[in-house]
Parts: C-alpha cells; structure tokens; sequence
C-alpha cells in the first residue's frame, strides 16, 4: 500500500516536470522573437536638423540574405524628436529596424554647430546601442553622405567605420567613440574633436577634426593639427610626418654646391609619450613635456648622417619645428576657447575645494601660459648609410 | 521553542562554504547600479567609502559571531526568544521574518526592473514574478543543502566575468582619481552608509550558523567571504571612477552594466543579453537564501510547516512585487528598505550583543546565588 503511494508521488512528481519544462520552452516564444532575416541591421545613422526644427534622419541598413551580396539600402525620415524618426521609418521598409549594431552616428555641419548633446543622450541612454560606436560630423548634410548612391561602396556606414578605425589605429586621429566623447562633455575642462568627413564624388573623405566647445562646434582642424593635438594628449605610437626644417645650420652636412634654403625631411615610427604639469596653480601654467622617438625615413638633400654633431643640429632641428607648430595649434585653440587636450581637467584635478566648471575655466584658459618642450630621439635613418 | 538547534548530521554543511555564501548573498541586485549612489555623497572619493563600508561590515560579523558564540548552536530566532521572552521575542522575530520576505521581494523586483530595461521592454512584471517565484520554491523545497549547493554554483558560474573589466580598464583615466580625500570625512561617512544596501546580506548567518558543521571556523570563511565581496565591490568602484567621468557616473544608472556596453561582438547584438540573463544566477541565492531563513523563522516561531509557509511567502512576495509599477515607486520602496535595512543589519548587531552579555551577567549572578549550574544555553523556553 504505502509502496504503492510512493509510485503515485513519484508518477505525479515526473508529470509536473514534463509539464513545467513544456510550459518553459513555449514561452520562450512570448518574449520578443527575432529573426535575422526580418531584421534590418542599422549599420550608420545621420541626424540633420531642419530649420523647422524637425530632425531628419538617415540610416542606413544591412539586410541578410540567403544568397548572393547583402544589400544595403537607405532610409530617410522626418521627425520631432531624435528617436521620433525610426518609427516613421519602419512605415518604409519591410525589415524590423534595430540598432545593436550601429556603428557611427553622423551629425550634419550646421546640427553640430548648433549642439550636438541632445543627440549623444539620446544615443547613449538607449540600452540597445553599444558605447563603440563613432562620432562624425560630416562637411554639408549628414543625409548627403549616407544616402549617395556610391559605386564601389557596398555599405557607407560599415565602410565610415573602417575608414575611421584604420585610421585611429595608425595614430592620425583622435579617437571618437560615443564613450570617449560623452566622457569628455561630462570632464569638466575637457572638450572632445570629431572626425570632420567630406564627400568627394564617390569616395568619402576624413577632412580634418571638427573641433567643439562644450557640445557645439566652432571650427575645424586639419589632419596635421590633429597629429599634434594626438602628440599633445596622449601616448602615440607609430605615426608618420614630413616637416621642412631650414638648411642654415646644417649647411656643414649637406653635401653639393647650392644648398636650398629648406630641407623636407620625412620621419616616421614616431613614438611618444607626453607629460603635463601644473607649474603654477594661482594663475595657471603648465609644461608640457614630450618625449619622442623616431626615424628618419626621407630627406631631400643629401646629408651625411654619421657625424654626431649632425644629428644634434637635426634633433635641435625638429625639436624646434614640433614646438612651433605645436604652439601654433595650442594659441589657435586659447583663442578659440577650446580645450581638447584636457588641460583644465589635470587643473581640476591638481587643485582641492574648488569646483572648476567648463564656464569658469575658459577665461582662465584663454590666459593660460603653456610651454611646450620636445625631446626628440633620432633612433635610425633606414636601412642605408 | 528550543534555543540551540541540534540539525540532525546529513543536513549540516561545511565551513568551507560560508565563503560563497556570504559571497553569493552580498553580490546581487546592488552591484550593477551602486556606483552612483555613492559618488552622489563622496564624489571620486566614492572607493574610500567602500572601504570604510567594508570594514563597518567586518566589524559587524565579528560582533554576530561573538553573539553567537555566546549559545552553542542558536539561531536568532532562538536567542531573541532567550532575551526578550516568548512574547516580545515573537514580535522581534515577526519583524525579522518581515525583513527576509521583503529583501526578496526587493532582489526580484528590481530584477524585473533591469530586464525590463535593457532587455525586453514589453515583458510584464508578472510573468518573470512567476518564474522566480517557482524557482525559489522549488530551490528551497530542496532544503538549506540545496540552497547551499545553488550559491556555491552561482558564484562558481559566474565569477569569470570579473576578467571582462579588462575592456573598461582599456579606457581608464587615472587621474579622475586625484586628489585623493577631496571629500570631507562627513561626505565619505555618508556614501559609507549608502553601501549598507549593496553590503546587506550578511545577516544570513544568524539564521544558517546552527547548520554549519564545524562552528570553530565559521569566523574565518565569513570574514573571508566578506573580505572577497569587499575587493569585488572596490574593484568595480574604482574601474567605475576611472571608466566614466563623474558626470557621467552621476547620470548612469547601472554603472556595471553600462560598462559592458563597450564589448563590441560581430555576431552578437549586445554583450549584456548574456551578462543579464546570467545575472539571473548570481541573484538566486539572494531571493532564496533569506526565503529558507523566513520559512525557518515561521516553523520556528509559529510552528508552521516549512512546506505552507513557503507557498504562502511566495504568493506575498509575488504580490507585492505587481503592486510596484512605476521606476519611482520601485525607488521609494528600495529607499525605505535600505534605510531601515542599515538599522537591522549593521546597527542591530551590536545592541543585540550588549543585551545578550547583559542577560548572561545577570543570570549568572542569579544563578550563583541560587546555586544553579546550569548554563542559560541549555534552557528551553517551551
């Protein structure tokens, strides 16, 4: 009897299994079902803002396909608010639009100049959107560098992406994901650059760095400035310049009867490592101090690079070139009132008791006494003598 | 209602695991969003705070393990009803078990909350209240064996994804930490208190000491469980500090997750479908833990079954977690638990010893004038 009873329990114990786990797989179903081809993957999203005040955007999709090439296709609509645009975007397709896999956020010139916060909250409050992703500002519209129809591209905002890695990567830009930027904007004493692109034809182009103030944009840098700004901020590995240095004092090296007055040289393998210090906190100044090595790669006139005093004149040289061309940059950007080498943030952080805000600190900036001091390394010139 | 629990053999567990119980318990629905209720008070100075939280709790545990050395082998439920007598040591116990219940119902509800979040917006609430409320039933039906055997795994399956802050660390600015003690002492003590919430859990070994098997080396795994939450709790801060600008700390409302937005997968829509879903595991023992300890305290106390008790809990805990709609009503109600949570975990403790070696004095005086050898832990109150 009792034998028995414990069969039922066990019988009725195995049914409850069966059917909880039963009950467990179909609902897996409830939730949210995605199938990849129903999908269309946002690869680039562009935000241009009308002067209605209603944002435009464009983005464009990867869809998948059983077979054969994966098309991409554009979509453009017309909204209220930054989010607004995708439902009226799901009215134009027939794929379920989603944004895991969004990889650059294009602002439009004029929508940059006029603050680009409003975008950045949205993009980084949203769950769905990893913080990778990069930043632009495009050179016109954002809608007219997404939605050309490019001959060789096969999808603009996968090929933005890898434009823009390549090149971060090989140290010509500074980097610009949606978290370094958004970083920046909340250090006070800190502001962030974007990639500046421009359309040429059918190829897209990195122009330079846009450069902002707080969240808007107030100018534009050139891919050289950017190098310096790179040199200035951080460690750089592995980058390559050409300078024009002048002939004067090396007139003893160079060998030939006329000496030019300007001799281009190219370098590469550039290394850095850079230091800033707060020499004086009661009006501020600070040393910037950057160790660099490099090589010699390319010079246009013929110089004999075994003497010793040669290569001092040539380090005292390029020492000399960095530093002008790096103090052209930092007073371009006092005046501008712009701080994206982070100076007020090491300020901030050097001084006790005193909440520096990007407003108080501006002035203070402008005035700033900044010295700048290269220590160049010349480690080799090639593989010949 | 005996004082000392003597829990037959097979039901008794190492010391040993008292490190992931402590462990499992304390790390849970805290650690993906504490960051920035704590640097709201104490500012990039926020990991001072974790550590002088730390060693608030150290202190705290070597006050219960004194407490509970003082009987041989009692739970609380016991040593209230030694103290404060059968009707007051009731009322005390009621409060207690109330607390239990509530902290699971605060595990699972914000739970709910972070899946709603960042995962599935339209889920409602309670078709997952459902779900973990089976699964803590089924999990305590097995017995504290088993409940044991769920923290072990959980931290086991899930400790690995400590190595993903390597990503963060790519990003760190050391120097948000400078200058170090910016804050006043005040502001420190402050974002010290609110660790309270993140640092509860702990108390569980009042409920579960009578079931360890070798009661001599409870103080070592505790303090060594305790010791390991602290480093993961300080790790994460100062990541957090040097990850994000304190700005932008201040706006985020799960630091820890947010981290995990920058592992970038080609092949996977986002990284924190799996962190969260996994988070699944490391919340379990804190829903069931405190659930094993309530339905002990309503046999304890009321004589119930454990088996009713528990289903009845469950049904509560589910409708308590439907009455929480809103994300501020949700926020309310965490406020209040953790405030009055920091009262019953980290300050109670203390009073509690000062009563118990009160008591003890005085009967031993009282005892001696009598003449009674008798040790007050050998005495049954029912």
């Amino acid at each position: 009897m009792r034998r028995k009873l414990l069969q039922t329990k066990v019988q009725i114990k195995i049914i409850i299994f069966i059917f909880t786990s039963f009950i467990m797989f179909l609902l897996t179903g409830c939730a949210e079902r995605t199938n990849l081809e129903d999908l269309g993957l946002q690869t680039a999203i562009g935000f241009d803002l009308q002067n209605d005040g209603k944002v435009l955007g464009t983005s464009v999709l990867h869809h998948f396909k059983y077979l054969g090439k994966s098309p991409s296709q554009v979509l453009v609509a017309k909204a209220d608010t930054v989010k607004g645009f995708r439902q009226a975007m799901n009215l134009k397709t027939s794929k379920k639009l989603v944004s895991g896999q969004i990889r650059i956020a294009l602002y439009g010139e004029e929508t940059a100049k006029k603050g680009l916060i409003r975008f950045m909250d949205s993009i980084s409050r949203d769950p769905k959107i990893g913080t990778m992703l990069f930043l632009a500002v495009a050179k016109g519209t954002a809608n007219d560098i997404l939605s050309y129809p490019y001959k060789d591209i096969e999808n603009i905002g996968l090929y933005i992406n890898e434009t823009l890695e390549q090149n971060i990567n090989g140290e010509q830009i500074v980097s610009s994901t949606l978290h370094e930027v958004i970083n920046d904007y909340h250090t006070d004493g800190q502001d962030f650059v974007l990639p500046y692109l421009i359309r040429e034809k059918d190829k897209v182009n990195i122009e330079g760095l846009a450069i902002f103030q707080m969240d808007k944009m107030i100018g534009t840098m050139k891919p050289r400035e950017g190098f310096y700004l790179k040199i200035l901020r951080d460690r750089f590995d592995a980058g390559e310049l050409e300078l024009v240095l002048p002939s004067k004092e090396l007139k003893k090296s160079v060998k030939g009867i006329e000496i030019p007055k300007k001799i281009n040289i190219n370098i590469d393998n550039i290394r850095s490592t850079s230091k800033i210090e707060l020499v004086n906190k009661e009006k501020p100044e600070f040393d910037i101090n950057i160790k660099l090595t490099l090589n010699i790669q390319e010079i246009s006139e013929e110089i004999d690079l075994n003497k010793p005093e040669t290569m001092k004149i040539l380090t005292k040289l390029i020492n000399e070139a960095f530093e002008k061309e790096s103090n052209t940059l930092i007073r371009k950007l006092q005046l501008l009132q712009t701080d994206p080498i982070g100076l007020g943030c090491l300020y901030n952080h050097s001084i006790r008791d005193k909440k520096l805000t990007s407003e108080k600190w501006y002035p203070l900036y402008k005035n700033a006494k900044i010295n700048v001091h290269f220590h160049t390394k010349i480690m080799g010139a090639g593989v010949m003598d | 209602m005996d004082i000392n629990i003597r829990p037959k053999p097979y039901l008794l567990f190492n010391a040993f695991h008292l490190i992931f119980i402590i462990f499992s318990i304390q790390v849970g629905v805290g650690l993906p969003g504490f960051q920035r209720i704590i640097v709201m008070e104490s500012g990039h100075d926020a990991w001072i705070s974790v550590i002088v939280a730390g060693i608030a709790a150290h202190l705290v545990v070597m006050v219960m393990i004194a407490t509970l050395n003082r009987y041989g082998s009692a739970d609380l439920y016991g040593i209230h009803q030694d103290i404060f007598g059968k009707w007051l040591g009731s009322i005390i116990n009621t409060v207690f078990i109330a607390y239990l219940v509530l902290s699971t119902t605060v595990v699972f509800r914000a739970y709910i909350e972070i899946v709603q979040v960042w995962l599935f917006p339209e889920l409602p609430v309670w078709s997952m209240a459902i779900f973990g409320g089976l699964l803590a039933i089924y999990a305590v039906l097995g017995g504290i064996r088993v409940v044991v055997g769920v923290s072990v795994l959980s931290v086991l399956f899930t400790l690995w994804m400590i190595f993903l802050l390597y990503f963060p660390i790519q990003y760190a600015e050391w120097k948000s930490l400078l200058p170090i003690f910016d804050t006043s002492t005040l502001d420190i003590l402050k974002g010290a208190y609110k660790m309270s919430f993140t640092l509860a859990g702990f108390e569980i070994l009042y409920y579960i000491y009578p079931y360890v098997k070798e009661k001599e080396k409870t103080s070592l795994f505790t303090h060594l469980g305790l010791l390991a939450t602290n480093l993961l709790n300080l790790i994460i801060m100062v990541v957090s500090l040097v990850y994000f600008s304190e700005g932008q700390l201040l706006k985020t409302i799960w630091a820890t997750l947010s981290m995990f937005k920058i592992i970038q997968l080609p092949f996977m829509e986002r990284f924190e479908i799996i962190a969260i879903s996994l988070w699944m595991l490391v919340i379990l023992p804190n829903a069931i833990l405190p659930l094993w300890a309530a339905t002990r305290g309503m046999k304890r106390v009321f004589g119930f079954k454990q088996k009713y008790s528990l289903h009845g809990i469950v049904i509560i805990i589910f409708i308590a977690q439907m009455l929480l709609k809103t994300r501020d009503q949700v926020n309310m109600f965490f406020d209040w638990f953790s405030n009055k949570g920091f009262y019953l975990v980290f300050i109670y403790p203390f009073i509690l010893y000062v009563l118990v070696l009160v008591v003890q004095k005085m009967r031993q005086k009282r005892g001696l004038a009598s003449n009674e050898t008798k040790a007050p832990s050998n005495k049954s109150s029912n």
